[in-house]
């Protein structure tokens, strides 16, 4: 692809190429080590730097750039995935994040079987016991936000189709007086399952995507 | 009337012989019968001896041949006028005249297939019968993997319509639906050639763990450990993954077959230490960019990648394109171009492949100097010097086109001088 147009010369003439291959793999060992750091699954986060990022990654994924640098696009939890909720960056996504899985949570949401991460050979997304008794604080993929202005329990009209939906019901999304959805963004995980069943077009409640996934505070 | 008589005599002898296959359509309506047969006679054949009524009307020919039939080998069996089944039988004449073109293209088609069927006599034909049947199962399974997938989804959904909607989701059904515990067969593999779970057993291409090393600057042991078993296996057979598994490698021999059979000659030549310098240039992109590149460039990856996107969702990634793009450059312009130059795995192997101990040796004392195996190698090494290098993928090849048994595989240290050569009988040895 990159080749220079030089005349095909076999393989007899060892030096030159020697050099070449000897540079270039000292430098790559070098800059390899340089900035190697030796470490677990574990990884460490900035609580600082949390943001919003623009793809509503799969459950238990470390932190947006970390889990660009670790996916290897094998596709692997696309194909675990029960729920088939997970799509994958195409040729119109951002160069650095082509090929990795996020979900669209209006078309289908996550139902938090953990069978994607579970599969994960590479810790891009990190293991999670679904049996754990506080996931809230395993799976962070995302926030939902509610708009009052166009949710239907909110404009007079009892709806509370998205307290049915959420699967922290009670925790995440309580339902208050006429079905009123009343949000906790300290158990909400982002599984979407609340936006996909939103019977408003368009959605009053909304998943955004959070850049820094770690666990939030200890919730008793 | 020397003709008349000749064809006579010669109608006599060849009854029993096959038909001629060497006049055409045009010659049926001109002059048939009159015309001197490549082979030296006139033929009444088994094309017409199977058609019951043998009027004589010339008309009936024209009018057979005017349907555009290639008409070989009908000719008439006095001589004068040829013979053919009447028009009015319906499907017969019809047939008499397709049969014995149809016979005619598969003689015409089978004779440089003959010639490669002498060619595949060779020590390392059965060798070559296993390697071609690995790399057919891998691309098999590839294909397999997202079907069983797409299954298993539609069937957690309950999604009888989606399953039966689609033949392959259907076949797999009708195989699985009287199973006990359909999912420990429909999720008994996962994954692709990039990384493959069978079971509990992870297996994950060499190429995968480095530029994840590279780009995630962790070293995470679970992973490492998948690339345990191609490492090793690359350390003894060399870049055998390229030349065994890879269900690139076998795209791009069959593009390779296809320049061979189109007669193309152009191979623009380039340097093989690209594919040494893209491994490094990469590693380093994704070293300082934080992502990684070769999995959206290694065609392997990309083939698996494909056919999950296809079957899953229908549609094809630029993948697809980037492929197809290889594989027209390497037919039109350069021969083998991804593997030989290019691909940053190849180059790993080849890294890793370096001091192999089961090499291809050739035996100096019967090689007669022809390059034959030189021609046949795909990555273009020169097995008839011993030049095989750190790049030779023990394909077998070139000991399958060695007329004299020159070539073999045996088990010894990589040679001081680089040089794979033999000395002695290898019959003795």
């Amino acid at each position: 692809m990159k080749g220079r147009k030089t005349e095909e010369k076999g393989t007899g003439e060892g030096h030159s190429r020697r050099e070449v291959l000897k540079s270039g793999g000292v430098l790559g060992v070098l800059a390899l080590f340089t900035q190697l750091r030796m470490g677990t699954a574990e990884h460490h986060v900035d609580a600082a730097t949390s943001g919003g990022t623009r793809f509503l990654r799969p459950p238990g994924a470390v932190d947006e750039d970390e889990f660009v640098r670790r996916c290897i696009r094998c596709h692997k939890c696309g194909e675990n995935c029960p729920n088939s909720c997970i799509r994958f960056v195409g040729p119109e996504g951002p160069p650095e994040a082509r090929g990795t899985p996020y979900i669209v949570p209006r078309e289908k949401g996550c139902i938090l079987c953990t069978k994607c991460n579970n599969g994960c050979p590479s810790g891009a997304l990190q293991p999670i016991d679904p049996e754990h008794p506080r996931i809230w604080q395993q799976a962070r993929m995302g926030v939902a936000e509610l708009d009052t202005n166009i949710c239907h329990s909110y404009q007079g009209y009892v709806c509370g189709i998205c307290v049915r939906a959420c699967p922290l019901q009670g925790l995440a999304l309580k339902a208050g007086l006429w079905e009123k959805p009343i949000l906790d963004r300290d158990y909400c995980v982002g599984c979407g399952l609340c936006e996909q069943a939103c019977v408003h077009m368009p959605q009053a409640i909304r998943v955004k995507p959070l850049r820094n996934r770690q666990p939030g505070e200890e919730v008793a | 009337m020397n003709k008349k008589s000749a064809t006579k005599k010669a109608t006599s002898e060849l009854d029993s012989v096959e038909p001629c296959l060497e006049t055409r359509k045009g010659n049926l309506r001109s002059d048939a019968t009159t015309r001197a047969c490549p082979r030296g006679a006139m033929f009444n054949g088994d094309c017409v001896a199977s058609v019951k009524h043998r009027p004589t009307e010339a008309s009936s020919v024209v009018a057979i041949s005017d349907l555009g039939i290639d008409l070989v080998s009908i000719h008439g069996s006095t001589g004068t006028s040829p013979v053919v089944a009447p028009s009015d039988t319906g499907i017969l004449p019809v047939l008499a005249g397709i049969l014995p073109a149809l016979r005619a293209a598969a003689q015409r088609a089978s004779r440089p297939w003959r010639r490669r069927q002498k060619r595949w006599q060779g020590p390392g034909r059965k060798l070559q019968i296993l390697r071609r049947s690995l790399q057919i199962a891998v691309l098999l399974l590839l294909i397999l993997i997202p079907v069983l997938s797409l299954y298993d989804h539609l069937r957690n959904q309950r999604d009888e319509v989606g399953i039966q909607s689609r033949w392959d989701t259907r076949t797999v059904h009708s195989l699985v639906q009287d199973v006990e515990q359909p999912e420990r067969f429909t999720q008994a593999v996962r994954g692709s050639v990039w990384t493959l779970k069978a079971g509990d057993f992870i297996i994950s291409d060499p190429l995968a763990v480095v530029d994840f090393i590279a780009a995630s600057r962790v070293l995470v042991d679970r992973f490492l450990i998948t690339a345990l078993i191609p490492v090793l296996l690359s350390l003894l057979l060399g870049r055998v993954f390229c030349g065994w598994l890879c269900p690139a490698d076998l795209l791009f021999e069959a593009g390779s077959r296809i320049r061979s059979w189109a007669g193309i000659e152009t191979d623009v030549r380039f340097s093989r230490r690209t594919k040494y310098a893209l491994l490094a240039l990469g590693l380093l992109a994704g070293l300082l960019l934080g992502t990684q590149f070769f999995a959206e460039i290694y065609p392997p990856r990309i083939i698996s990648a494909e056919f999950y996107l296809w079957i899953t969702f229908g549609v094809f990634g630029a993948g697809a394109w980037f492929f197809l793009l290889i594989l027209a450059f390497e037919i039109f312009v350069s021969r083998r171009f991804w593997c030989r130059y290019v691909c940053p795995g190849g180059a790993l192997y080849s890294l890793l492949g370096r001091w192999r101990v089961v090499r291809l040796k050739v035996q100096e004392s019967s090689c007669t100097n022809c390059r034959l195996c030189d021609k046949a190698c795909e990555f273009g090494l020169s097995p008839m010097q011993g030049k095989f290098g750190p790049e030779c993928n023990n394909c077998g090849l070139c000991m399958r086109a060695c007329p004299h048994a020159s070539l073999s595989y045996r088990l010894s240290l990589p040679p001081r001088d680089g040089l794979d050569v033999v000395s002695e009988n290898l019959k003795s040895a």
